[in-house]
């Protein structure tokens, strides 16, 4: 499974959650699989996918879907303790583990060696954790997830990949106002 | 708008010590209400509609952090380091929440990139209310490079900020001044305020 196949799936299953999506290529991915207002694609600050998810997941009712990745989530690891913590019952936390920092040429993370990011989320307090590695096991947790609620997370593994997406054609503030805009509506 | 002053010189910062030394009918003493700075700044941020924090600690305000996790109209949310805070007070402003960090100042150093990357591309709203290390008879010598630095630092941002050394009801014309600013704003509060507290 590439991460354009996960995202596809991801996408799919979402009805009306708010989805944050992490910089580069995912949120590209995102942009051009299904655009919608109520995805905030997140164009710098490597790393704060998970930790705005967190802030919208506390502040409000409706259910949050963080597609994030294995890079972001390792330059930001305490966000995984303060997630699993403050255990918001609206979040789901998907990481896409290519095992690289997929936007900026496939270098390695550790996730490719040693760590293991699923054992990581357990051992912050993640109560609810999956491990999936095709998009069928994934379309089935993520279903099985947004039906009963409650903070998960899920590890996707996948592969790296050097396709490359186009750039999304809105303004950080535009993406912006029509996501307030949709959760205010 | 009225912008905050940005003070960028030791001699400008002397400047505005100055301008205090002489206003002590403003500060903190009196009665046992505005005695405590800790129990002013909070009222302020309630009267401002300020309901959703995150908190990294500093010694000189414990007592700050400690009244506003009992604030009941306030969700404050403790974080593992500056920069995260500032994802989660970008997740509650998209959410409708009025978001404040209450920090030490050496975590804006670690907060630059968010403060730029993330809440100025963005234009949100975002009051970092900072502990000034480094600045004022300061004890540990690691906090005076990056307390000297920050205001530069800041102004090369373009993230508007104060220094209250005194008086408590600053922090509300900062506020005031920057209400309706999608930005970031910066207000140091100098270990001086909480001296007698």
């Amino acid at each position: 499974m590439h991460r354009s196949d996960a995202i596809r799936v991801v996408m799919e299953q979402i009805e009306d959650e708010l989805v944050v999506s992490n910089i580069g290529d995912p949120s590209k991915e995102v942009y051009h699989t299904r655009d919608r207002a109520r995805n905030f694609y997140m164009l710098g600050s490597f790393g704060l996918a998970s930790s705005i998810s967190l802030g919208l997941a506390l502040s409000q009712k409706e259910k949050v879907v963080c597609i994030d990745g294995d890079g972001s989530l390792l330059t930001n690891l305490g966000s995984l303790a303060t997630i699993a913590n403050q255990e918001p019952d609206n979040l789901i936390l998907i990481a896409l583990d290519n095992g690289c920092y997929g936007s900026t040429g496939n270098q390695k993370t550790y996730a490719s060696g040693l760590t293991d990011l699923e054992g990581v989320a357990k051992s912050c307090g993640f109560k609810r954790t999956h491990k999936v590695r095709d998009q069928f096991e994934l379309s089935n947790v993520l279903n099985k997830c947004l039906k009963n609620g409650g903070l998960c997370f899920i590890h996707v593994i996948i592969e790296p990949n050097m396709s490359k997406s186009n750039n999304i054609l809105l303004d950080p503030v535009t993406i912006k106002n029509r996501f307030m805009k949709s959760l205010h509506a | 708008m009225k912008k905050l002053k940005v003070i960028t010189t030791a001699d400008e910062k002397q400047s505005i010590q100055l301008l205090h030394s002489g206003s002590h009918n403003d500060r903190c003493l009196g009665d046992q209400v505005s005695s405590q700075p800790e129990i002013e700044i909070l009222d302020i941020l309630k009267k401002l509609g300020y309901d959703f924090g995150v908190t990294l600690p500093c010694n000189k305000i414990k007592k700050l952090i400690d009244l506003v996790e009992k604030e009941p109209s306030m969700k404050i949310i403790p974080v593992t380091r500056e920069e995260e805070g500032v994802g989660i007070c970008t997740g509650a402003y998209l959410a409708g929440k009025k978001p404040f960090m209450l920090i030490q100042s050496s975590g804006l150093g670690n907060s630059l990139n968010a403060l730029a990357s993330l809440i100025k591309t963005y234009e949100i709203p975002l009051l970092v209310l900072a502990s000034y290390r480094g600045y004022y008879e300061e004890k540990i010598p690691a906090q005076i490079p990056l307390g000297n630095a920050l205001p530069g630092m800041l102004d090369a941002l373009e993230i508007p900020f104060m220094i209250i050394n005194k008086d408590c009801k600053e922090l509300e014309k900062a506020c005031e001044a920057n209400n309706n600013d999608q930005a970031p704003f910066t207000v140091f509060l100098s270990p001086e305020l909480f001296e007698d507290a």
